[in-house]
């Protein structure tokens, strides 16, 4: 006998045997369930206290706390030193979403991606965005948010979706090929993974179609205008610093602005050797480096400049020498910075007042290897934690004032 | 103030075509998570939950081309982390599981089944779809969301691995 034929005999007889069995009702699956899931996160949550409890009596200096249903975190959720670890299905997410974007106003919170938009107001309790069927956000790639409207875009063929209710409806008020301008034939068409308002515009950034950065404006998102001038930049990201000044960057590439639609040559920024800042912070103070040769773990840079000039700043490095920030944002006054670290690697985050001492994610909240955290948001003065794979199925929040005094350096 | 769909409300205009979908699936994905979990108790709930998982999305998942390829997936991503991950929560739902099997559950031949659930978890679910569903290789990429070469060198891999392991002549063509 062949392995084949042994195979498919074994997968014969099998199938014979599960066809004799007799499905129970979808009701009787429902209840066995919901009771399953109760036990066991029930159980769980008693394994994590007997967990957490040894090292933290041995160490004493962070507390571990499962809160329980009812409270503001969901069931099952586990808390050390200020962080917690959040089930995404028992929060109302999909476990297994795919999100590519997020926003936040302090007010709201909104993740978006692959299937939908979801929004939250304390960062723990979601709820899907409604929309028709014919208008439901798919592939949204970016998604902004100013007062109670909200905008994304995303789809197969380029869509805008706005919301007037902070998130809780949906439909689609642009539809087009061509909404970002055409696609070209060698570079694809064009990409917009960043969206924000300022200055009474929508300001989309991204890539455009002839493979330079593009910037698209628009006063209701029904139409868009690329305002970006010519350029040898891939794509671009903005940030704006504290006196309305609008910056774009892409590797040592930067613009200024002072009114979006009308945005100035670039100018090349210093950075140490072969570096450059790949992610910076909402006032252009820090920023995770990249690096043209190497590998990460790359340093953390520091401006004093909103950006123009970056140094090396051994703070996080010093401290966990084997991060790998992907991301750095700035959150309930805080920075944080998010991505993986170790070897199997793990989720892992870091957050600090000004870039020293960082505090990192507890290692008994990491959960199973594999992992990046790359999006970071706030909202009710908690700061949210999200990585975009679908296999991640938990994310992180923050609470700033469980952090006092039990920073490390 | 706008009110969020309930799911009893979901469930009214959902529930005669997920009932339907349960009846014509739920047999062959529970053995699918049997042969691939190797405890029937614990495959039996892993399916369950994956049908759960697509009644709370039925009215979203009940317009997908193939609903069926979605569960199993859901069911082969459950069956996997619990296996790989051993995470607090899935020992608990094994501690959980009491509930005594269906004796029709156990496979057949569950020697073959052992050696296919000690390959790499991707060999794994490539040849449990591949021999127990009779699926070609186009479609189990379509279903695990991978590309169709790299399920055929997982089927190549895990069928040598399988044939040293048991004893058996491999088919000319994977020598």
């Amino acid at each position: 006998m062949t392995l084949d034929e042994r195979a498919r005999a074994a997968a014969r007889a099998t199938r014979g045997r599960m066809l004799a069995i007799e499905a129970p009702e979808p009701a009787t699956v429902m209840r066995r369930h919901h009771r399953r899931r109760r036990l066991a996160v029930a159980a769980a949550a008693t394994v994590v206290i007997l967990a957490a409890a040894v090292p933290v009596a041995m160490r004493g200096s962070t507390t571990t706390k499962v809160v329980a249903g009812g409270s503001k975190s969901p069931l099952g959720s586990t808390t050390i030193a200020g962080w917690t670890r959040v089930s995404k299905q028992l929060a109302g997410l999909p476990a297994d979403a795919s999100f590519r974007a997020m926003s936040a106003d302090g007010r709201t919170i909104m993740l978006a991606g692959e299937t939908g938009i979801w929004r939250s107001d304390d960062g723990f309790h979601w709820t899907t965005g409604r929309a028709p069927e014919p208008d439901r956000p798919q592939r949204v790639t970016a998604i902004g948010q100013h007062g109670d409207v909200a905008l994304a875009v995303g789809g197969m063929v380029p869509t805008v979706w706005r919301s007037d209710d902070r998130g809780r409806t949906w439909r689609a008020v642009a539809r087009a090929h061509d909404l970002f301008g055409s696609p070209a034939p060698q570079m694809g068409r064009p990409f917009v993974d960043g969206l924000r308002w300022a200055d009474g515009y929508w300001i989309g950034s991204g890539g455009a179609s002839d493979g330079h950065a593009g910037v698209w404006i628009s006063r209701d998102g029904t139409e868009w205008r690329q305002v970006l001038g010519p350029n040898n930049a891939g794509s671009i990201d903005i940030f704006a610093i504290g006196d309305g000044t609008l910056v774009g960057y892409w590797t040592t590439v930067r613009w200024t602005t002072r009114d979006p639609a009308v945005w100035g040559p670039p100018t090349t920024v210093s950075a140490p050797d072969r570096m450059y800042p790949q992610s910076i912070t909402g006032d252009g103070r820090f920023a995770i480096a990249g690096n043209f040769v190497t590998n990460p773990p790359t340093p953390l840079l520091r401006s004093d400049d909103s950006g123009m000039h970056w140094v090396i700043d051994p703070g996080l490095l010093g401290a966990y020498p084997d991060a790998r920030a992907s991301t750095i944002a700035r959150a309930a006054g805080l920075r944080v910075a998010a991505g993986t670290s170790g070897t199997p690697n793990h989720v892992d985050g870091w957050v600090s007042a000004d870039g020293h001492p960082w505090t990192e994610l507890p290692p008994g909240l990491r959960g199973g290897p594999g992992g990046v955290l790359s999006l970071i948001g706030e909202v009710g003065g908690r700061i949210v934690i999200v990585g975009t794979a679908p296999e991640l199925d938990r994310y992180y929040t923050v609470d700033p004032s469980a952090l006092a005094g039990t920073t490390t350096s | 103030m706008v009110e969020s769909v309930g799911e009893s409300d979901r469930s009214v205009a959902a529930r005669l075509p997920f009932d339907r979908f349960f009846a014509a699936e739920y047999r062959r994905v529970v053995g699918l998570t049997t042969v691939l979990c190797g405890r029937p108790a614990v495959a039996e709930e892993l399916a369950q939950d994956a049908f759960m998982a697509a009644f709370r999305h039925w009215d979203r998942i009940s317009r997908y081309d193939d609903p069926a390829a979605w569960v199993r997936r859901v069911a082969v991503n459950l069956t996997t982390s619990a296996l790989r991950r051993r995470t607090r929560e899935a020992r608990a739902l094994f501690r959980t599981s009491r509930r005594r099997p269906s004796p029709e559950l156990e496979p057949a031949d569950p020697s073959f089944w052992a050696a296919v659930r000690a390959l790499p978890a991707r060999q794994a679910q490539c040849v449990a779809l591949y021999y127990l569903e009779d699926r070609p290789p186009g479609d189990i990429a379509s279903l695990l969301g991978i590309a169709e070469p790299t399920v055929r060198v997982h089927l190549h891999r895990g069928r040598t691995a399988l044939a040293a392991r048991l004893g058996e002549d491999l088919d000319e063509e994977e020598r």
